[in-house]
């Protein structure tokens, strides 16, 4: 628990300096620390309670009692996530497409910058798929290929997927890419092929099996992982306390993935 | 009219099939000596002998199915696992060697090319086991394998060994 007794140093040190990004930092830290002291009592008492709210039995359909989501706090990532992109090419095996231009290589998640044009205030965030509830990309899709799982994980089903790029042309968050050439070797756990539509699929493979998505194992500090229908989940509290900002909001999609300090 | 093209249809599709199957049965040595041998054994004589009986004719059916419980339901039993199959029956990449659908001695290419069935799988799917170093999984596999009555055979993989050892 050294990390904590850190983060509570760090805290101490920012309290004075005032502005809004120490707000944010005082809040997110003061959350985590308050969070991370509720999960060592859940996890010393009744052994492997932490555990069993992640995982799913591997023979159990997933249902709609549990939401995932992601809540990313784009101050405490210094590098404005290129940890995470790297992380999801190398979990997903994209990003090297040998033949596509720069209009059409695959993007399942990127770093976007946002300069406001008065102040020239910059802040880079990762954008993926935003997992909407009323996901735009599910709506068109002419054959049921872009669907959301019961438990709000947007997927494509590549399978039935006929590459018309609707989909593509729907999202407001630019998420989704088509694989214009032929691939060969990819990652067991992750098919992804030519002539159909792909995105961040929330590390779907890793949540049915109880971890947590490739970008988040990469960036902890900055990045939290959970059931957004659990009220006593960390996410759930963290965004309960100082809420968080869905980018265009105003669209009413009800995004999985939140941000602070945007 | 319609059922007239259906019946056309379904006894051409039994005729492939039967030539499919045959093709890559017990009458066929030629064929059955070339396929590459399985990593992992079963228990018993009987498990793999239904194995066999019942892979050969219904292993599109056991995929499709579970492909739907996976894509819908997230479920990710080791039973008619996609990857499940292609690590026990093609071997992991060896340095540069690297087995994949296009070589005639991979697994499922070996009774589709003699049958003349395309296999569409391996445009998206993984056609052989990720790399040792870099299979992160495999340790799950092997805890669900135990259910399946599936044992890793020592004397014939290098990657099963390890599997039992974790
Ligand atoms: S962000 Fe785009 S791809 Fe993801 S659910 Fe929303 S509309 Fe669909
Ligand atoms: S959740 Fe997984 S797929 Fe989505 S951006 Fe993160 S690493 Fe990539």
């Amino acid at each position: 628990m050294s990390g904590k007794n850190d983060m509570h140093q760090n805290t101490d040190q920012n309290a004075g300096d005032g502005g809004n990004i120490n707000s944010y930092r005082r809040q997110f830290m003061a959350s985590v620390v308050g969070i991370s002291g509720v999960a060592a009592v859940a996890t010393i008492a009744p052994g492997i309670i932490l555990q069993q709210a992640q995982a799913k039995p591997a023979d159990e359909t997933v249902t709609n009692k549990v939401r995932w989501g992601l809540l990313i706090d784009i101050n405490k990532l210094n590098d404005g996530g290129d940890a995470c992109v790297e992380a999801c090419k190398k979990e997903h095996g994209w990003g090297d497409e040998k033949l596509s231009n720069k209009e059409q290589d695959a993007q399942w998640i990127r770093k976007v910058k946002v300069t406001e044009k008065m102040t020239g205030h910059v802040t880079n965030l990762p954008v993926m798929c935003q997992h909407c509830d009323t996901a735009p990309c599910v709506d068109v899709c002419p054959t049921g290929a872009s669907m959301k799982r019961a438990d709000g994980i947007v997927l494509v089903n590549k399978h039935i997927c006929i590459g018309c790029r609707y989909c593509m042309m729907a999202c407001p968050y630019k998420a989704r890419s088509f694989v214009h050439e032929t691939l060969i070797d990819q990652r067991p756990h992750s098919p992804r092929g030519k002539g159909v539509v792909e995105a961040c699929n929330m590390c779907v493979h890793r949540v049915d099996a109880g971890q947590k998505p490739a970008c988040v194992e990469a960036a902890p500090e900055a990045i939290l992982f959970g059931d957004l229908n659990d009220k006593e989940s960390d996410i759930s509290k963290a965004l309960k306390q100082f809420g968080g900002t869905q980018i265009r909001a105003d669209l009413g999609l009800n995004t999985g993935v939140r941000y602070w300090g945007i | 009219m319609f059922s007239k093209f259906l019946s056309v249809t379904s006894s051409l599709l039994l005729l492939v099939f039967l030539v499919g199957v045959s093709g890559c049965g017990n009458e066929s040595p030629q064929i059955e000596s070339k396929i590459t041998k399985a990593l992992k054994k079963f228990d018993t004589e009987e498990q793999n002998t239904a194995h066999k009986a019942e892979m050969r004719k219904y292993h599109m059916d056991h995929l499709k199915h579970k492909r739907d419980l996976t894509m819908y339901g997230g479920i990710r039993t080791a039973e008619d696992s996609l990857k499940g199959c292609i690590d026990c029956h093609v071997p992991a990449p060896e340095g540069d060697k690297v087995v994949r659908h296009t070589d005639p001695e991979h697994f499922c290419t070996t009774c589709h090319a003699y049958a003349s069935v395309q296999i569409d799988c391996f445009q998206c799917h993984a056609d052989h086991p990720d790399k040792p170093e870099s299979a992160t999984a495999t340790a799950n596999n092997a805890s669900m394998d135990k259910n399946l009555g599936i044992v890793a055979d020592d004397s014939t993989s290098k990657t099963s060994t390890e599997v039992t050892a974790q």
